[in-house]
């Protein structure tokens, strides 16, 4: 080899390893933050529950996420004691979800990291698609420098067409092998629902055990929500947390729910209080009504006790069990659409009432912030909602879609466990991810496959199926496309919901009425629930009305009132 | 006098011994009775939970003035002292339930007896509610069997019943403490001279003017202390009971002065407002007590603290 020739060998390898050392801090910076060493990651929050005690924890989803940020995730449940135990000791979970109530604290103690600080590995969070819900975010729910600390679930992207889905969620329940047997009669309004379920109740008076039969009965841990939100269905309302203010979900005005003076058609939840009251009167209430809890009601779906009900939160495990001991079983609760349908909600900032943070005290604070990027993203979103790509498959026309076999897990009692194990609509996380079950991913497809158009018919039960081959509808949920089309019924789609992001906390005397006003709604329920003729009603609520007048009910309508027009003022004009 | 010199340093010596051994619970009052005093000062913030108390508003006396204002602190003044008052007219219950215990003569028997009405006193409210509900609802056995006496209407229920709350509960109340309660009395009992029942047996009497003539006497002492000590727990009803049987129904009359702390204090998150009321709790029964110490001392001539 010539002088000249090594020179060149040698130049080029110099040049080489030149370039190899300039390229290795670029590929480092490419692959992220460091994750090789395994951490432990706690979720905590209000209303989510505890992994530990549950038999759908973990699952292929989770084991997913742990794999991917070499973690170990748990869930723990967080109440407000709890919470604030832990916020007062800074000795809170990784990444916390709190609601309203805590949102000052946890600013004030600065508890919360700066999720900007992170902005470089929290690129879900910082998409463009989330800018208006960030934007919210910084102005509403933080300090005066517009930090962001939280971020919202599900937020529905502006492009995002929804569907209604398989079936509806809450409206007029119904035992479906009844109301078959019944001639499945139209159901528009309350009175036509409790004429269907007086027949029911003709004709199946008692369980095959034995047992009484009832309508329904009134969850009555969750305070008045049974009946506001009874009420909320049949008026076209959604209700503020704690129900005391409902919002329109046309005209997205604010309207004081129990203290109704001036308000000239039913307020929610004295449409409720009404429709509980016929049920008693035509004795279709479980005489039980003031003392079950959540999970008495529940012991009573299992044994097929109630004919009816209003949300869907109870009857899973009924319908689930029957189809293990017979898949072809008409013996199935299913949603009839009330005059609102909780559907095509367009939740621009997530959802209200659900914050998460990473914990400033978290000794894994990238990490957690990391993860919960990664909920926000719309990866995440798809495999909790539809599972992981086991599950699901990109067809010839590069469209992603559930598999046959994943179509018949859901469907298929006898495969229930491994359904469980999936972690398809993964239990808490469902609740946590950042994207709408609507929104459309990269791939063209919805990030939930469930809502696929053509998929919505797949995963219809064999009570479904029939159902739709005796009404004559594709899918459950036309239902409500029929009514929504007849002007019978309406749904979310004229409603606001950032409106309610947009309000400032509530001061502490206010609280104190409102909380006030509540406590003395409850004692009066029974008077209500349980009069025997209109006058008796009307006795009852007018005594109410002057109780709550009392306890300075006029001054909360006048905060709230005041409060809501200006929010509605900022976040209209942010929306145009 | 050498003598008791001498004695003394051992006296000494043992007393030490006695104060040595009382430490341990005299540092589990002061710890658990004495230090979360400290936590009045929240009444005077406007505390939020995980910001730093002095980082919180200063309020002064507004929330104790703000309870002089508040209609339901009387409400639950009154339920707590009907609940109080039922539970004092029966104080002498355990006393009783310890006479008729004794008067059972079969060991064997006496002690399931005893056991058997020892063991509520460790189940808690919860699992108690859970039976009461079995029981009690609209459905329950025992329901089930009044409405066949005719002693209750189809459809109604002890549990959702407003006019039963203040005997119902004392009776799950005096049902779950009973034996436990009449453990000090059945103690005293054994403490009786056996001689004093040998002489009223030769002056005729029999079981019950034994019992009436030598038991009752020589427990009243005992009786009389427990009972100046709960004047002093007067207010000191507990919420788990409450809290538990609580509903729709029965609300208005079930809210005791506890309950009400911990509604306003840990539900609504109100932490300031409900130290404040603990606050006047504590001035009530501490009055309360020196109150029924005076009496005391006027009907027997000696104070018990």
């Amino acid at each position: 080899m010539s002088k000249r020739k090594m020179m060149s060998v040698l130049l080029g390898a110099v040049m080489a390893a030149g370039t190899l050392s300039v390229s290795v801090p670029v590929f480092a910076e490419e692959a992220g933050p460091d994750v090789s060493q395994h951490v432990d990651i706690t979720i905590g929050g209000i209303n989510v529950g505890d992994s530990e005690s549950s038999d759908r924890w973990p699952n292929e989803v989770v084991d997913l996420i742990e794999e991917k940020f070499n973690v170990t995730l748990k869930c723990v449940a967080y109440d407000n004691e709890s919470l604030n135990l832990d916020l007062s000791g800074g000795t809170t979970a990784d990444i916390v979800q709190i609601n309203d109530d805590h949102i000052e604290s946890v600013v004030r103690g600065k508890h919360a990291v700066n999720l900007e600080d992170y902005a470089d590995i929290a690129t879900n969070i910082f998409s463009d698609d989330m800018a208006f819900r960030n934007e919210i975010l910084k102005a509403y729910k933080s300090n005066d420098e517009g930090v962001q600390y939280f971020v919202t679930p599900r937020v529905t992207f502006a492009d995002t067409v929804i569907n209604y889905g398989t079936v509806l969620n809450n409206g007029y329940i119904v035992r479906y092998d009844l109301y078959k047997e019944i001639g499945c009669p139209d159901i528009t309004n309350d009175d036509e629902y409790i004429e269907a379920l007086k027949a029911m109740k003709e004709i199946y008076p008692e369980t095959e055990d034995g047992l009484p039969t009832y309508a329904m009965s009134v969850y009555n841990d969750s305070q008045l929500h049974a009946y506001f939100y009874k009420g909320c269905l049949s008026e076209g309302y959604s209700n503020l947390e704690g129900g005391i203010y409902v919002q329109n979900a046309v005209t997205n005005e604010l309207v004081p729910d129990l203290y109704d003076v001036g308000v000239e058609s039913d307020t929610p939840f004295w449409a409720g209080v009404k429709f509980y009251n016929k049920l008693y009167r035509e004795g279709l209430l479980d005489p039980d009504v003031f003392i079950t809890k959540s999970e008495d009601i529940q012991e009573k779906y299992d044994k097929g006790q109630y004919l009816g009900g209003v949300v869907n939160w109870y009857y899973g495990n009924y319908n689930s069990l029957q189809r293990a001991a017979d898949p072809e079983t008409l013996k199935e609760y299913i949603t009839l659409p009330s005059h609102l349908g909780w559907a095509n909600e367009k939740n621009l900032a997530g959802w209200f009432g659900k914050y998460f943070f990473v914990s400033s005290h978290s000794p894994n604070a990238e990490r957690a912030v990391m993860i919960l990027d990664y909920l926000q993203g719309e990866e995440c979103s798809r495999i909790v909602d539809s599972g992981t790509d086991t599950r699901w498959g990109v067809n010839e026309d590069g469209v992603a879609a559930l598999t046959e076999d994943t179509l018949d897990l859901k469907t298929n009692g006898a495969r229930l466990d491994e359904y469980n194990k999936s972690g398809i609509n993964a239990p808490f996380l469902s609740d946590m991810v950042g994207e709408d079950h609507h929104n459309f991913a990269d791939d063209g497809s919805r990030v939930d496959l469930w809502y696929a158009d053509d998929v919505l018919a797949k995963s219809m039960t064999f009570a479904e199926r029939d159902l739709c081959e005796t009404l004559g509808l594709e899918i459950p949920s036309d239902m409500l496309k029929k009514h929504v089309e007849a002007g019978v019924s309406i749904d979310l789609g004229s409603q606001i919901t950032a409106i309610q992001l947009g309000m400032p906390t509530t001061p502490r005397d206010i609280v104190r009425i409102d909380s006030n006003c509540e406590e003395l709604t409850l004692s009066a329920l029974p008077g209500l629930v349980q009069a025997e003729s209109d006058e008796e009603f009307a006795a009852a609520k007018e005594a109410l009305v002057q109780q709550l007048k009392d306890a300075g009910a006029e001054d909360s309508v006048a905060w709230w009132t005041e409060a809501w027009k200006s929010a509605r003022e900022t976040i209209e004009g942010m929306l145009q | 006098m050498r003598k008791s010199a001498l004695a003394a340093p051992a006296q000494r010596k043992k007393q030490y011994k006695l104060l040595f051994m009382a430490l341990p619970f005299m540092l589990i009052v002061l710890l658990f009775n004495y230090v979360p005093i400290f936590g009045w000062i929240y009444a005077f913030f406007d505390y939020l939970p995980g910001i730093p108390l002095f980082e919180c508003d200063f309020m002064g006396l507004d929330y104790f003035k703000l309870i002089l204002r508040d209609q339901n602190v009387l409400r639950v003044l009154k339920n707590t002292a009907i609940f109080a008052l039922i539970s004092i007219c029966l104080t002498p219950l355990p006393m009783l339930f310890a006479i008729l215990l004794n008067e059972v003569k079969n060991t064997a028997s006496r002690k399931f007896i005893q056991t058997f009405t020892t063991l509520p006193n460790f189940i808690s409210w919860v699992i108690i509610f859970s039976l009461a509900f079995s029981l009690f609802a609209t459905d329950g056995r025992v329901t089930n069997l009044l409405i066949k006496l005719g002693l209750q209407a189809e459809n109604q229920s002890l549990l959702s019943s407003k006019e039963a709350v203040y005997w119902f509960q004392t009776f799950l109340m005096q049902w779950k403490t009973l034996g436990w309660s009449s453990i000090i009395y059945l103690a005293a009992i054994a403490g009786i001279d056996q001689e004093q029942y040998e002489a009223a047996r030769v002056d005729g009497a029999g079981h019950f003017r034994c019992a009436v003539h030598v038991t009752v006497p020589a427990m009243m002492e005992t009786y009389v202390v427990l009972f100046i000590l709960n004047i002093g727990n007067f207010l000191n009803t507990g919420y788990e009971q409450y809290l538990l049987f609580k509903n729709a129904v029965t609300a208005s009359n079930i809210e005791v002065l506890d309950l009400y702390v911990y509604r306003i204090g840990l539900e609504n998150m109100d932490y300031s407002y409900g130290v404040a009321i603990s606050i006047l709790k504590s001035v009530v029964s501490v009055s309360l007590v020196v109150i029924a110490n005076l009496v005391a001392k006027k009907v027997r001539g000696s104070t018990v603290i």
